[in-house]
C-alpha cells in the first residue's frame, strides 16, 4: 500500500515510519507547520527540520502551513493530506499516536472523509519496550522540549540513551510522567534512524528554560554521511 | 491458553500493531499465555480455553468477504470475545446483519449488567473508544449487554459463551478484558 507518514520530527512519527516501511511503501511524508505554539495537534520544536529528515531518508515531504486555530488546523491537515493524494497517489496515512484519543480520532475522521486508510502502528505500545527498542536499534533522538515538573534545563539537548532512559523511568514512576512523553511532558527530535541514508548533524541550538518549561531550538544543522 | 485471531486484510499487516499487539501486551501483563493466528489460516483450538477476535482498521472490512473461515465458531464451546470487527463476525455467525453507520471516537456507554462476574458488570456508565464503519443489528439469539444511545455496543449469545463489544477495551477499558479472562477461567466446558 502507498502510504504517507505524518511527520512531526519526533521519535514517535519516525518510529511509526520505520514500522510502516517494513510492511508497506512509504511514498512521502506530510508535515504540518503550525504558527500556534499552543496547538494540540501539531506544534513541536524544530518542526522546520522535518524536510531535512525526509531528505535524509530519500523521501519527498509535503510541508503544509497552518495558523493553528483549533478547528482550522484540522481543515489544513486535511488539505495537506489531499495534496499527498494528488501528488503521490497515497492510499493511506501513518501516524505516531500512542495514547492520544484526541489526535487519533481527528486523523481517523479526516482519512475516512477522504477515503484513505489510517494506521497507528505505535497505538498502545508497551512504552518501556519501545524506548529500549529506540536505543537498541540506533535511533539518534534528542530532547528538544520539556514541559513538566521535574524536568530541569539539563535535559534539553540530551540524547536518549540508557542513562537518560533510566532517569525517565524514575520520573515516570515518581512523578506520573508518561514514559514516552505522550502527555506532552517532553518533545524530541530525531537526527538519525536506521533507514536514513545520511544523518543530521546539529551544529548549534538556542536553549531557553523557565519554570519547568524549556526548548532546545536547533539553529543550524546539516546532512552528513553516516559513519560506518 | 487464549487464542487471538487477527482479522486484518492480510497477515502481518501494519494493522497488527494497532489491533492485535495491544491485546497481546495486556495478556502478557496479566501473565495469560496466548497464541496469535491470522483468520484465513487453518487453526487448531486444541488446548485453547478462550478466543479473542481482534478489531481491524476503519477501512478494513475484508473479513466479511469469506465468512466460511469462521465456521469453526459454531462448533466451538469455548468463550469467545469479539472486539469491533470481531463482534460483527459473531453477529453474522449468529444470524445478524450489518449496516453502514460509521462511528469514530469516544462514546458514552451504559451497561445493562450489574453482576461482578458479568462481562459488563463492573461499570454502569463509562466512555468507550469506537472505530468502525458498520454496526450490527443484534440477532434474536443474542442479548444486549450495553448500549450507546440506541445502539447496542455489547452483546452475548443466549446459549453459547460468545461475547461482543463494538468499542475497543484496550483503550481505557482494560477491565473488560479482565472480566473476559475471568469468564474463561470459570468456564467448565473447555475445548
Amino acid at each position: 500500500m502507498r502510504l504517507a507518514v505524518l511527520l512531526s520530527g519526533g521519535k514517535d512519527s519516525i518510529f511509526a515510519w520505520y514500522r510502516a516501511m517494513k510492511t508497506d511503501d512509504v511514498i512521502c511524508c506530510i508535515s504540518i507547520t503550525s504558527a500556534n505554539t499552543e496547538s494540540y495537534m501539531f506544534h513541536t520544536p524544530n518542526i522546520d527540520l522535518t524536510g531535512m529528515q525526509a531528505q535524509a531518508a530519500g523521501v519527498p515531504c509535503i510541508i503544509h502551513a497552518t495558523a493553528g486555530n483549533k478547528e482550522e488546523e484540522l481543515y489544513d491537515l486535511k488539505e495537506g493530506i489531499k495534496r499527498a493524494v494528488l501528488q503521490y497517489q497515497i492510499q493511506g496515512v501513518v501516524t505516531g499516536a500512542i495514547l492520544s484519543v484526541y489526535q487519533a480520532t481527528r486523523i481517523q475522521q479526516i482519512c475516512y472523509d477522504i477515503g484513505l486508510w489510517c494506521f497507528n502502528p505505535l497505538w498502545h505500545i508497551d512504552q518501556k519496550s519501545y524506548m529500549y527498542n529506540l536505543i537498541n536499534l540506533g535511533f539518534e533522538v534528542y530532547i528538544t522540549g520539556v514541559f513538566a515538573c521535574p524536568f530541569d534545563e539539563k535535559w534539553l539537548g540530551r540524547r536518549i540513551d540508557a542513562t537518560l532512559l533510566h532517569d525517565l523511568i524514575d520520573f515516570s514512576e515518581r512523578h506520573h510522567i508518561t514514559l514516552t512523553g505522550e502527555g506532552g511532558e517532553y518533545e524530541t527530535f530525531v537526527a538519525d534512524a536506521p533507514f536514513f541514508t545520511e544523518r543530521i548533524s546539529i551544529q548549534s541550538a538556542d536553549t531557553s528554560y523557565h519554570n519547568y518549561h524549556g526548548t532546545y531550538l536547533i539553529t543550524s544543522a546539516s546532512l552528513e554521511a553516516k559513519k560506518r | 491458553m487464549i487464542s487471538l485471531i487477527d482479522l486484518s486484510y492480510r497477515p502481518e499487516s501494519l494493522s497488527y500493531y494497532e489491533f492485535v499487539l495491544p491485546i497481546s501486551t495486556i495478556l502478557m501483563h496479566l501473565n495469560i499465555s496466548h497464541t496469535i493466528r491470522y483468520w484465513r489460516e487453518e487453526g487448531n483450538l486444541k488446548g485453547t480455553q478462550g478466543c479473542i477476535l481482534c478489531g481491524t482498521a476503519l477501512a478494513d472490512n475484508e473479513f466479511v468477504s469469506d465468512m466460511s473461515r469462521f465456521s469453526w465458531i459454531a462448533s466451538s464451546s469455548i468463550p469467545i470475545l469479539g472486539i469491533c470487527a470481531g463482534m460483527q463476525v459473531l453477529s453474522l455467525v449468529a444470524g445478524g446483519t450489518l449496516k453502514e453507520e460509521p462511528i469514530i471516537g469516544m462514546q458514552e456507554i451504559t451497561s445493562l449488567e450489574t453482576g461482578p462476574y458479568e462481562l459488563m458488570g463492573l461499570h454502569k456508565q463509562f466512555s468507550g473508544f469506537e472505530l468502525h464503519k458498520y454496526i450490527t443489528d443484534i440477532p434474536s439469539s443474542c442479548t444486549p449487554l450495553a448500549i450507546s444511545g440506541e445502539r447496542v455496543v455489547a452483546m452475548r449469545h443466549q446459549t453459547r459463551p460468545w461475547y461482543g463489544v463494538m468499542f475497543h477495551p484496550e483503550v481505557r477499558n482494560e477491565w473488560v478484558l479482565d472480566q473476559f479472562i475471568m469468564i474463561v477461567s470459570t468456564n467448565t466446558d473447555n475445548q
